[in-house]
């Protein structure tokens, strides 16, 4: 018995029993956050290994565009696996507080894996709210004055995004009658012309609150900066690429050949002069580490914005990178939280989180031989490729940006080593479980950093699939699966 | 598996073992036996310096469809010969009493010679690129390897290196820029399709490139106006690690400019390229770019106060020379170039490690608080004497050889105008060497002084090893024109006619055996006229006098301060730090630029950027 | 300034959408799937109801996404209000407050509010209404007392235990359908007499899941935010929460 819907069933029905649970037994509760976001990882990896894909799953068994239908390629199972490990690896084992932010963080693992999954835009956007919902709570679960305003700007910053890519959505509708994203690209068409385009531009800036986009992301320094660092590492880590790739599906699907292109061009650039720049003069860690990762995603955005095969691969292999690195990072800021003077010397407190700062630092540059490297090479010869003035200034802006960020991250690491001083903070160590999830995930970059031209071709594989239309068209609509829809008498 | 991959192991071995073994005392010792190792290993490659096969490695990547393969010709074998040869001298340096010393302070000599032999390593694999994209990784490489060594004293180094990391990221970058339009050309990352498609570019694109690549190779090599923070990083770096750094470091941006500019894209192409509005071909102005590095950083030397400031910033003058000579473009002055990198090696790394021997004893190189040593280190006098002259481009020594080729191929091509601009380069050379070995040995003891002695026997071997070479290969500098010969030829030049004594052609012929001959004979005539006269008479140094009042020990007669008055007088005001103006407002832009960006954050309610934004976006589809 | 510049880019924005529809053709808009749906829904589903086939056949998931969504809610605020509540003691319930008039009319609208709220749900597959609109109905019953009688005591552990079992009723009838064969929340149960209380396969029953779902998250919500008691700001909380602390250390 394998069906995907469990990796949207099963979280949200262990969030809906956890209080019930927790009730009656609060050590039972512990253990079936963990449990179900394993079985979770099963499911996505067995379909992805075990099942013919890419392959349409008609929700309810009506076929599509009627009915909602998952659309499940390679890119979506592969997302719907790391979102459970994701989360596995950010799990409050050591949270004493309750149940209640294990439930939203299950209800995240759902959403994720329904915006990961779904083909239909409109359930895109109730997962994305779900979503959103959710992390508001967890924003605001650090019970401070400071994590509830930064949380409450960012409500309400969301709160308007999503009204917008409501606003988009609609739009779109009245343009083609449909709201099955395979469908919509049937007759993109219709959607070539001046209100196609405002409801993508509606819908782009409003996913783009979650997607960090500037200038729509003014909630992200604060809220990072007052947000647990788990929560920190999954919103900037997993939550932002998902919101990235409900774009890039529209994108691919319908929009692109268009003036669209040029948008996400542009926000990206800006995205990336503004947060690496900001990022520059960032007094703390969480906040230089927020800054940074906004300028990466302006680059996963100018990334997937290169045209055709070129670009996906690109905006892929950024993306997945960042999703690697950032969440490491963030980690690492649990006991480094003050003002970065006062991380001086901290490597002698704790000489592994300083060695992962650094190798993580140096991989989010692109320095050679790091993945983080071949992801920028990717995306630099894709710009050019692009053959456009505009790409070559996102090429020299982007390059100029590394120069900032290997300025300001290298800066950091070498503070980190110099000798203590009165400044300092006394207590720079780190805990085990930061230590050991931030090496687990180092040890994940070093075997990639080993494996780099198998994962550069399945990478390759994975990116000429979804960036092919036809292909995602005619799954949808011409082959989707639907249990034979018994004839009641 | 071939040679190269045996080289390449080891010097791996010698990172693993070094990177190991931090708590071990004798690790200098096996740092400098397995450097050593590594060098006979490339002794053994040796058929490669006389123009002998290129040799593989027998591994090889394939990354995103383009493979990655290394292999070593003439050139890579004498450019490796130079990087090991430094690196063995510092790490023998610092093996024995320096490393002990270094230790005793609170430094760690096991993290030095672990940064030693990761640089020789990444050099190596610089230096064996078989393609455009591991010419880039190896590029990364050394300078992401060559901060660590300029980092580990801490304090003031750490803000050199942050400031050099800035620089070699930028330069870096462009790099990369430059490879992925090439990859754009031709679809690959090999050599030979660049070649192939080399001719066919048209001059956007070939200008483009070159700008791209000598901006960012350039900077390693303190080009200017790059050159600022070459001087300060190397000089900070420890004793041993200087002399290696000094020695080799910058000249993996000559290589790489060997190879990408002059080699595949072809210097007969930036001849034919003219600059709009100017008398000049895109050669000439990197020509000019080589001079003025020349120039200008040779005179920053003359001002320094600093004995290691003065050599770092000498040795970003004499990369001016190298560079110079290569694009001159003829047997002698691609000869030329390419001895002075190995010349310039010897000499320089003999000096930084004579002014260390003196930091070692009198903890200082502050040259105003030094002097009169002489009398007291008398072995590392000699070496320092020996580098000056090299330095210099005095004969008997090597540096006078290669310096020679260089000015003799833009007599013999015209270019008086460069011509002149070397000689004034080596007329800033010569004095702000002679205020080096002035203010360390000569001149009066200082009090506190008193008592030094000689350091180990650990240390001046080395020393004592590289004035040799500096003497030997200027006495017969056939011996490493056989080998320049054979890169000249690897990189497709005309060779350079020579004989064990020098040049022999009819352009112009140099016999250094015959020319130190008449030397060491004008010597020993006036030495026999010396010792053959009145008997000298051994006074001490205060048993003198100087303007009528007999000298006592507290009476400075030593002037070091405020070296060159007189000179100064006359070009101080030549120096502005226009430089380090430009540096200071570029960060303060960027500094008030990121102010900004963050003011935009805060100052408004991020929801009014939502409504800005979707308002223009939705004017820019509409209206 | 920071006003100004809102009200303009505001106005801007509202501009543009005026721009865009005015280039709409009313009922010019094509009708695709709605169209489809109008023709097959009724033989596909036998829902009277049209709306609810969209809601609870068609796009289930959707729905299955909204109550999820409500109960998140539900939990952010009460992970949110734990900080604060937790220090709090419950005031007693205070009658005299209240005064006979609103106590009874409370007492005498909750069986009314309680039979309205659940037949709307009873037949949103059948009339216009259903799951949400009764479970609000439903809500309002619970939070009329707390109303009239501040302080009123809730059972929040049976409204948890409500709450968690419709919600997970509603996924479980999904799972079901799925270890019949089917698709994830695929309908069963046969059709029935169109127009009858006992049709639509499994509608009903989801119906009466997101009913009771949305009616004790509701008076769940509404009860914490009741017993937080008046407005305080957050800021003034934390510190009594502090001097609380603080208190009990002495």
């Amino acid at each position: 018995m394998n069906n995907i819907a469990f990796n949207i069933a099963l979280p949200l029905l262990a969030a809906f029993l956890l209080p019930v649970i927790h009730n009656g037994s609060a050590k039972a509760s512990r253990l079936v956050g963990p449990f179900v976001l394993l079985a979770m990882c099963w499911f996505a990896a067995a379909y992805f290994i075990f099942i013919e894909h890419p392959v349409a799953l008609a929700l309810g068994g009506f076929l599509p565009p009627l009915g909602i239908s998952f659309h499940l390629d390679q890119l979506s199972l592969l997302m719907a696996v790391i979102i459970p490990l994701m989360l596995l690896l950010l799990w409050p084992y050591t949270n004493r507080e309750g149940f209640r932010e294990e439930a939203l963080l299950l209800l995240l693992a759902g959403a994720s894996s329904g915006m990961a999954l779904s083909g239909d835009l409109f359930n895109i956007y109730v997962f994305y709210e779900l979503l959103s919902v959710a992390s508001f709570g967890l924003a605001a679960s650090t019970h401070n004055g400071a994590a509830f305003a930064a949380t409450f700007r960012y409500l309400v910053i969301s709160g308007l995004g999503t009204v917008l890519a409501l606003t988009g959505i609609g739009l779109i509708y009245t343009q083609t009658g449909t709201l099955n994203l395979a469908h919509i690209g049937q007759l993109a068409a219709q959607l070539d012309n001046n209100v196609g385009l405002a409801a993508f531009a509606l819908i782009v800036l409003g996913i783009g609150v979650k997607a960090e986009i500037f200038p729509v992301n003014g909630w992200v320094p604060e809220v990072y900066a007052t947000a647990k660092p788990r929560i920190s590492a999954l919103l900037a880590g997993l939550i932002s690429k998902l919101a990235v790739l409900a774009i890039v599906r529209l994108l691919v699907v319908a929009y692109a050949d268009t003036d669209a292109l040029s948008l996400l061009l542009v926000l990206g650039i800006l995205g990336i002069i503004w947060g690496e720049l900001s990022a520059w003069r960032a007094k703390d860690l969480k906040r230089m580490f927020a800054f940074s990762s906004i300028g990466q995603l302006g680059m996963v955005l100018v990334a997937f914005s290169i045209p055709g095969e070129a670009g996906m691969f690109a905006g892929l292999a950024m993306m997945l990178h960042h999703l690697l690195v950032k969440p490491a990072l963030f980690m690492l800021t649990e006991n480094w939280s003050g003002s970065i003077s006062s991380l001086t010397g901290a490597a002698r407190q704790s000489p592994l989180g300083a060695a992962l700062f650094i190798l993580f630092a140096l991989s989010l540059i692109g320095v050679p031989p790091f993945p983080g490297f071949w992801a920028k090479l990717i995306m630099v010869t894709g710009l050019v490729g692009a053959d456009d003035s505009l790409y070559l200034l996102a090429l020299g802006i982007l390059l100029t940006a590394t120069v900032i960020e290997a300025n300001y991250l290298i800066r950091c690491a070498i503070q980190l080593y110099a000798p203590a001083d009165e400044n300092s903070s006394q207590s720079a160590k780190h805990g085990r479980l930061t230590l050991s999830i931030s090496s687990a995930l180092g040890v994940v970059l070093i075997i990639s950093l080993f494996s780099i031209t198998p994962l550069g071709n399945k990478l390759y594989q994975i990116a000429a699939e979804a960036s092919n239309r036809s292909l995602y068209i005619n799954t949808t609509l011409s082959n989707a699966q639907v249990p034979a829809l018994r004839k009641i008498q | 598996m071939s040679m190269l991959d045996t080289l390449l192991l080891i010097s791996l071995l010698t990172v693993l073992l070094t990177g190991l073994g931090q708590r071990v005392t004798f690790i200098g010792w096996i740092a400098t036996l397995l450097l050593t190792a590594q060098l006979l290993t490339l002794l053994l490659m040796g058929k490669l310096g006389y123009g002998g096969e290129i040799i593989d490695a027998s591994f090889g990547f394939s990354i995103l469809g383009q493979p990655l393969n290394w292999r070593y010709d003439a050139l890579s074998w004498f450019f490796a010969l130079i990087t090991i040869g430094s690196a063995l001298a510092g790490s023998a340096f610092a093996a024995g009493a320096w490393g002990d010393q270094y230790r005793k302070e609170g430094g760690n000599p096991g993290l030095l010679q672990f940064s030693i032999a990761l640089n020789v390593l990444a050099m190596l694999l610089l230096l064996g690129s078989g393609d455009l994209l591991s010419l880039f990784i190896g590029w990364e490489l050394v300078s992401w390897a060559s901060l660590l060594l300029m980092v580990i004293a801490g304090g003031r180094a750490s803000e050199f290196g942050m400031r050099y990391i800035v620089y070699a990221t930028a330069g870096a970058m462009a790099v990369l820029a430059g490879l992925a339009i090439i990859f754009q050309l031709t679809g690959s990352f090999a050599y030979d399709d660049l070649a192939a498609v080399a001719p066919a570019l048209n001059t956007l694109q070939i200008v483009t490139l070159t700008l791209l690549f000598f901006f960012g190779f350039g900077i390693k090599m303190g080009l200017l106006p790059f050159h600022l923070w070459q001087a300060d990083a190397y000089a900070e770096t420890p004793g041993p690690g200087t002399a290696f750094l000094g020695a080799i470091s910058s000249r993996m941006g000559l290589y790489a400019i060997l190879v990408v500019i002059i080699q595949l894209i072809g210097l007969v192409r930036l001849i034919e390229i003219e600059i709009p509005y100017s008398f000049l071909s895109l050669r000439d102005l990197l020509m000019w770019v080589a001079a003025i590095s020349i120039i200008i950083p040779t005179f920053i030397a003359l001002r320094q106060s600093d004995a290691r400031r003065l050599l770092a910033w000498h040795g970003i003058g004499q990369g001016g020379y190298m560079l110079i000579g290569l694009l001159v473009l003829d047997p002698y002055g691609s000869a030329g170039g390419l001895m002075h990198v190995f010349n310039h090696a010897t000499y320089q790394a003999a000096l930084f490690l004579s002014v260390s021997a003196v930091i070692y004893r009198t903890r200082t190189s502050d040259l105003n608080r030094l002097g009169g040593l002489v009398t007291r280190m008398p072995l590392s006098f000699l070496v320092m004497l020996i580098g000056i002259i090299g330095l210099a481009g005095i004969p008997p020594m090597n540096g006078f050889v290669s310096k020679w080729l260089v000015y003799r191929s833009l007599i013999i091509e015209g270019m008086p105008l460069l011509f002149v601009a070397s000689v004034i380069g080596t007329l800033g050379t010569i004095l702000s060497v002679y205020k080096l070995i002035h203010n360390t040995f000569l001149g009066q003891l200082r009090l506190e002084h008193e008592h030094i002695r000689e350091v180990p026997l650990s240390m001046t071997i080395p020393m004592l090893v590289l004035s040799a070479i500096v003497f030997i290969t200027g006495f017969m500098p056939g011996l490493v024109l056989d080998w320049v010969g054979s890169a000249q030829v690897a990189l497709g030049m005309p060779q350079l006619a020579h004989t064990l004594g020098g040049v022999e052609s009819t352009q112009g012929s140099l016999d250094m055996i015959w020319v130190c001959s008449v030397l060491f004979g004008g010597f020993a005539v006036g030495a026999l006229l010396f010792y053959s006269g009145n008997k000298a008479k051994r006074v001490h140094q205060l048993d003198n006098y100087a303007g009528g009042h007999f000298l006592t020990a507290d009476v400075r007669y030593h002037y070091s301060d405020n070296f060159y008055a007189g000179l100064m007088h006359h070009i101080g005001s030549w120096y502005r730090g226009s430089f380090l103006w430009l540096e200071s407002s570029l960060i303060s832009v960027v500094s008030s630029l990121s102010g900004g960006a963050q003011l935009l954050y805060n100052s408004f309610h991020p929801a009014l950027y939502l409504l800005m934004a979707i308002t223009l976006s939705l004017y820019f589809f509409i209206g | 300034m920071r006003n100004y510049s809102a009200l303009l880019f505001a106005s801007g924005l509202a501009f543009l959408l005026m721009v865009i529809a005015w280039q709409f053709t009313i009922g010019g808009a094509p009708m695709l799937i709605g169209n489809a749906i109008l023709q097959q829904a009724a033989d596909e589903l036998g829902a009277a109801n049209l709306v609810t086939s969209v809601v609870l056949g068609y796009r289930g998931i959707d729905t299955l996404g909204e109550i999820a969504i409500l109960f998140t809610a539900a939990t952010a605020t009460s992970l949110v209000l734990s900080s604060i509540s937790g220090q709090r003691s419950r005031p007693a319930p205070n009658t005299a407050q209240s005064g006979t008039i609103l106590i009874s009319s409370s007492r005498l609208l909750f069986p009314l509010l309680l039979t309205l709220g659940l037949y709307i749900v009873l037949h949103g597959h059948l009339t216009p209404g259903g799951g949400f609109q009764g479970g609000v109905i439903l809500a309002a019953a619970f939070f009329l007392p707390l109303l009239a009688v501040p302080g009123h005591g809730v059972n929040h552990s049976g409204l948890a235990l409500v709450e968690g079992f419709s919600g997970a009723a509603f996924i479980l009838i999904g799972i079901i359908a799925l270890f019949q064969g089917n698709a994830f929340l695929q309908p069963f149960m046969g059709h029935g007499a169109m127009g009858s209380l006992f049709s639509a396969g499994t509608l009903p029953l989801l119906y009466i899941a997101v009913g009771l779902k949305v009616g004790a998250e509701l008076s769940g919500l509404l009860a914490n935010l009741a017993e937080i008691g008046p407005a305080h700001p957050v800021a003034e909380i934390s510190v009594e929460t502090q001097s609380v602390k603080g208190s009990a250390h002495q």
